[in-house]
């Protein structure tokens, strides 16, 4: 099963990206992708994007699980995740650099993110967080932030199954220490592919576009193409994503 | 994804060197993995040096290799503004030993800001060459900057290398707006992905967009992750050919526009 654990939904509010219900189930089924975990693009309104996510997946649950998203610093937030649930939505996406400023993310060690956390952990729903610009500009201050952040977040709560992207500071170091954290292959090239897997091995790795931001099929094709061995490629394009998240297929 | 044949495919952005750690490299790594990937012509960037005789060894290894593929390659010399008047008068001791075959003239990495472009484009002005920078987010490439530098010299084409460049989805955003808003300023695609590059051609149209691939001869870098070297290229002529463009946009992006920007003849 070919499953991509990230794309995104709607237009984006800062960047040009847009992506419609049909563009997802088109490239789906032309690039041969089973399941998406789809959510919204980040939004200040997210009730209304997270009831959009979850009309497209009553429409098609065969093909789709859907993500909600939330503001972390909205008092709406917490009671958004029952709502969120009871649509049928699955898992959480996050975008703490949308959310919080463009300039400086949310880290993770921030006041707003335990209690969002203390809800997955009672209700088992993954989170995916997502930094389209993390390898941009943050400086060594707040990548030493991102790091600690993240590293305490999973260390207080290890039963929450993470997704975080590739460019995270020190992610194979907070891979290897906390094994409930994989790692969302948007926007890798091929080397990168490969030293990940060399360097965490095969397991930790997910096929994840974020389209539009990437392409769904062209970052299929650099995975299909990168130096690793047919099985490892294999768990990397689904079988990692089948195993980790079968309570949500 | 169609399965097209393009009129003239070439590679706007490579990279051919003379040799990397010690190991000897020739133009011929180079020509097989053009030929797998189905890629007629490249345009070289070269490959810079760190101290002035390998600057000037690269670039004549550019050029010899050219003139060992002739149609195949295409050079370009390679500035470093660190070398200040040095660099420049590398630009005219290229241009005295093959002014008809060097194209343009090559920028690296961080240096979009240096005092020496200016000179540097002045020069290119002077010769008829092109100028291409690589771009990416950072306040020392972005495409701001080089679009401003363009816009000093309407006259010189400037090609922004990677148009922004994967690293951060504004600055490729915002490559379009700079070509949108400079009608000398074109785009390269390599390390920008296809969502971008379609809106590029919504933006701008089809006529100032080029593929590149960034690949080497070298297989270090970029090019060591990938099972076979000709995926390198052909995972960013994937980029374009997923868009599904009419044809004629895709012939253009593939080949035609960089074959009339560099007079590379195309076959009938």
């Amino acid at each position: 099963m070919i499953i991509d654990v990230h794309s995104q939904l709607g237009k984006h509010p800062l960047f040009m990206f847009e992506q419609t219900l049909d563009d997802v189930l088109t490239e789906m089924k032309q690039y041969g992708i089973d399941k998406t975990f789809l959510s919204s693009a980040p939004k200040m309104r997210f009730k209304e994007a997270n009831d959009r996510v979850a009309e497209a997946v009553k429409k098609h649950p065969d093909k789709l699980v859907g993500f909600f998203n939330l503001n972390p610093n909205d008092p709406e937030a917490i009671p958004e995740i029952d709502r969120a649930l009871d649509m049928g939505l699955k898992g959480l996406m996050l975008d703490p650099e949308f959310h919080f400023s463009m300039e400086r993310a949310l880290t993770p060690g921030n006041k707003f993110l335990p209690p969002i956390f203390e809800k997955a952990v009672d209700n088992g729903f993954p989170i995916l967080i997502c930094m389209p610009n993390i390898r941009v500009g943050h400086g060594h201050d707040n990548a030493l932030l991102q790091y600690r952040g993240l590293d305490e977040l999973m260390g207080r709560f290890p039963e929450v199954r993470m997704m975080v992207d590739l460019f995270w500071p020190g992610i194979i170091e907070l891979c290897q220490k906390h094994p409930n954290l994989y790692v969302d292959s948007a926007g890798a090239s091929a080397g990168r592919v490969s030293s990940l897997v060399a360097e965490l091995g095969a397991t930790r790795l997910l096929y994840g576009s974020s389209s539009p931001r990437y392409h769904t099929g062209n970052h299929k094709q650099t995975i299909e193409w990168s130096k690793i061995t047919p099985y490892q490629r294999k768990l990397v394009l689904g079988g990692n994503a089948e195993r980790v998240f079968k309570d949500l297929l | 994804m169609t399965d097209r044949k393009n009129p003239i495919v070439i590679d706007a952005h490579t990279h051919l060197s003379s040799g990397r750690g010690g190991v000897k490299l020739t133009a011929k790594t180079m020509i097989e993995k053009m030929d797998e990937a189905g890629v007629d012509t490249i345009i070289s960037m070269g490959s810079g040096g760190q101290y002035l005789e390998q600057l000037q060894k690269s670039n004549d290894f550019n050029l010899q290799s050219a003139k060992d593929y002739p149609g195949r390659i295409v050079p370009f010399i390679y500035f470093d503004p660190r070398y200040e008047e040095d660099g420049l008068d590398e630009i005219e001791r290229c241009m005295g030993m093959a002014g008809d075959t060097f194209k343009g003239i090559k920028i690296g990495h961080k240096f979009a800001v240096a005092r020496y472009m200016y000179p540097m484009m002045e020069k290119a002005e002077e010769y008829g060459l092109v100028v291409g920078i690589h771009s990416d987010h950072s306040v020392r490439g972005h495409p701001y900057i080089i679009a401003d530098l363009a816009n000093s010299f309407p006259k010189v084409t400037t090609v922004i290398l990677h148009m922004g460049g994967r690293t951060a989805a504004a600055a490729e955003m915002l490559s379009i707006k700079m070509a949108e808003k400079n009608a000398n300023v074109w785009l390269e695609t390599c390390f920008s992905n296809p969502y971008p590059v379609k809106k590029a051609v919504e933006i701008l149209g089809p006529d100032r967009i080029m593929l590149g691939s960034d690949s080497s001869n070298s297989g270090f870098g970029y090019g060591s992750g990938y099972e076979r070297q000709a995926y390198e290229m052909m995972i960013h002529m994937h980029t374009i050919q997923c868009l599904d463009l009419p044809q004629e946009a895709e012939d253009k992006l593939m080949g035609l526009n960089a074959a009339k920007l560099y007079g590379v003849k195309v076959k009938a």
